[in-house]
Parts: C-alpha cells; structure tokens; sequence
C-alpha cells in the first residue's frame, strides 16, 4: 500500500472528512471557500430540556399564528436565537419529481423545495432546529439589510462519522416552510 | 369598487336645509329605488356578478373592521393559477339547476322553469312601433366557499367570519339583485399538503338563485313587397 499521503491538507492516506468539509466550506489555498452565509434558528429549552412555547400558540389546537404575524417567534411557536452558519446546499426535489415547479392545489399554487445543506462538525444542530437562508447579493455577501429568503425545516439531522467514530461534518435533510411573514410583518 | 355605499339623494335634497326629517327623505327615496314585489330589487345578477358582489362585500367588510391590507383575505375561484401566499377564501359551483318556483324547500321543487318564462310584454315607450318582450329564467345554484389557512385555528376562525360576513351581508346580496341566498351547511373539514406544508380549509356551502333577464323587441310590420312574376 502506498504511504504517498493523498490528502496533503490532513497528511494522510485517508481523507480528513471533516478537515476536509472544512476546506471545502471556509476554503484552502488553493481551493476556493464554497459555504453561504444562513441563520442557523436554534430552539430554546427550559432547565429540563423542554422548548419554550410562544404565547401565540393556541390552547386547543397547539398551532402558533401563521397566517398574522406574531413579532416573537415569527410563526414557529417556540422560542428560538438565530446564529450565522456557513453551508452548502444542494436543491433535492420536490413532490412532483426532480423538477421545480408548481403544484396546483385548491387555495393556489405551492411550490415548497427540498434541499440537503452540509455544514461542519462544531455546529450544534438538533432535528428540531431550522434554517433560514438570507438573502445573497451577486458575490455570495449577504445583502444588507438583512432579509430572510427561506425558511428551512430540518426533517433529520445526519451525523455523519468516521474516524473512530467522530462526528465528520452534518448532512441536513430539509424541506421549505412556506410562509408570508419571513420577514417581519 | 371597495365600498358599498351608494348615495340615492338627489342633488336638490343634498341642499335641503336642517329642517329636514331624514325619515322622510328616506322613505321617498327607498319607495323610489324599490320596485314592484314580483322583481328584484336590483338589476338581476347572473352567477358571475354574485361572485363579484361577494368580492366587493368582503372588501367593505374588512375595511369596515380596520383590517390592515396585508392580513385581507384574498379572493378567488378554486384552483387558481396564481401563487397561494395568503389567507384565501375560493368558491366553486357545485349544482346548478334550473329554478323551480312550486312549494318545497330549495332544489325540491317539483315545478322548474325548463325554458325561459315570458314575464312582460308592451310597446316601447322610448322607441314608437316598437314592441318589446321580457323574458326571465331562474337559476337555483349551489355554491361552495372554502376558507384555507395555514393554521387550523385560523381556518376555524375565517370559517366564522364568513358566515357572520355572508349573514350580515345577505340584504345587501338582496339589494343588488341576487334573488335569494340561504346557507346550505358546512363541510368536511379538508387539508391539502405540498412538500409537508399544509393549507387547511373550511367548506361553506351556499344556496344561491340568480336570474337572467332577456329583452327582446321588435318593429310593427310596416309593408310588404311581393314581387310577382309569370314564366311564359
């Protein structure tokens, strides 16, 4: 077997996932950053772990308001803090194939991506995070003031792991939330 | 169109002094615009122009209410090709069958207008030697409004807004020409999902008679030319 390392960046035979993710996503000479700017929408959780209900959300139904917009949790119902994530993302499909269009449904047309977003081992995600893609001038800058493109709902959080057994990078399954207010009202 | 408002004074009666009963002025006017019993109050409204009435009606409703633009419902027909972004409220026709005028409740009557029914007929005032004939048809419709809303407890909500929309609005329907409107009940709570993002609707349906009035007329016979020839 041969001992010429493979992977300059890790000095290895085998590659470094995640140093190799890293690379890929904040850049290494020569290789050019490929990773956005997003909001990473973490939940908040009381002292045993729970997540904190918005007072929009009703009693009976246990639904937050969607359709007004409600100033504190922005139609989520739970508490939350945004932090900035770096990640790539991949368009998956939608319900109709591996096309984009629009599905005709009695109050309209409904469009709602599927999308994979990869981001590096030290972010702490959980499967009842979201995310939120900015929006994003010509150059990959995030554009100024801020605006929210998408809101993302991750459905399952992969941990890939490899070498013995450490965390490499995530692969985040998502699907869109529609929604009116990403924005603010 | 978003108000209702209409003003029936004339222009002299705007300038009458404060002495004026209201009642009175009232009375004259509402006795001018109404018309005989067998007829509508207003003009007739087909299918369509009921839809539009409604549009304009919720329009007056929610400004009524000081509801801000970017919470008004949209409305629209079933199935539209446009973007589902906001609360919506979409009709659809269900039955459509011609009106039946004997005893009964709506759609049991045993006697329909199976053709169009003569219901006037004269000499045009406006058009010497002309004569002109009336002829009305009945429409008994069946109308079903869906209130969609991305929450359940919204949708429950719009879903009795409506109907306390459709319920205080009934007169003015009336007013306008639609001959009657009765709620017909509610439906099946539904969902639609695309990619997991719901839309949750609420089906009302509505009884509806609408009526299509035709005018035809036509000129006095004036002469004849015969043109006679003889094949030798």
């Amino acid at each position: 077997m041969s001992t010429r390392p493979l992977y300059p960046s890790s000095g290895s035979t085998e590659p470094d996932m995640r140093k190799e993710l890293k690379n890929t996503l904040e850049g290494h000479y020569p290789e050019i950053a490929k990773a956005q700017k997003a909001l990473l929408r973490k939940m908040r959780t009381d002292s045993t772990g729970n997540h904190i209900a918005c007072p929009c959300v009703d009693a009976v139904t246990k639904e937050p308001d969607k359709d007004f917009f409600c100033p504190v949790c922005h139609g989520d119902g739970k508490l939350w803090d945004e932090t900035y994530i770096d990640v790539y993302k991949i368009l998956l499909k939608s319900d109709v194939g591996n096309v984009y269009r629009d599905i005709v449904t009695a109050p309209g047309l409904n469009n709602a991506n599927m999308a994979v977003f990869f981001c590096k081992s030290s972010a702490a995600i959980s499967n009842k995070d979201k995310l939120v893609e900015l929006v994003l001038d010509k150059e990959g800058k995030v554009q100024t003031p801020f605006q929210r493109r998408g809101l993302y709902k991750i459905v399952v959080a992969v941990d890939y792991r490899s070498d013995n057994g450490r965390l490499e990078y995530w692969k985040l399954d998502c699907y869109e939330e529609k929604r009116k207010f990403l924005n603010g009202a | 169109m978003t108000s209702i408002l209409e003003d029936i004074l004339t222009g002299e009666e705007e300038t009458y002094a404060n002495r004026v009963e209201v009642r009175d002025i009232f009375d004259n006017n509402f006795a001018r615009v109404m018309p005989p019993a067998d007829r509508t109050i207003g003009p007739a409204k087909s299918l369509v122009e009921f839809y539009e009435l409604v549009l304009r009606g919720i329009k007056d409703y929610e400004s009524r209410a000081g509801t801000p633009l970017k919470y008004h419902v949209n409305f629209t027909e079933e199935d539209p090709d446009i973007d589902s972004e906001t609360e919506t409220v979409t009709f659809r026709l269900m039955r459509r069958e011609p009106g039946a005028f004997s005893q009964g409740s709506p759609f049991a009557g045993d006697i329909k207008n199976l053709r169009p029914i003569l219901r006037e007929k004269g000499s045009d005032p406006e058009n010497p030697d002309y004569r002109y004939a009336v002829t009305g048809y009945w429409y008994d419709n069946l109308v079903r409004f869906t209130c969609w809303a991305r929450t359940n407890k919204q949708a429950n909500e719009r879903a009795c807004w409506f109907e306390d929309f459709m319920e205080d609005y009934t007169w003015w329907f009336r007013l306008q020409g639609v001959s009657r409107i009765l709620f017909w009940g509610r439906g099946e709570d539904e969902t639609v999902t695309v990619d997991n993002n719901k839309w949750y609707g609420r089906p009302l349906s509505y009884f509806v008679r609408t009526e299509k009035i035709r005018v035809f007329e036509e000129k006095k016979l004036e002469q004849i030319l015969v043109n006679l020839t003889t094949k030798t």
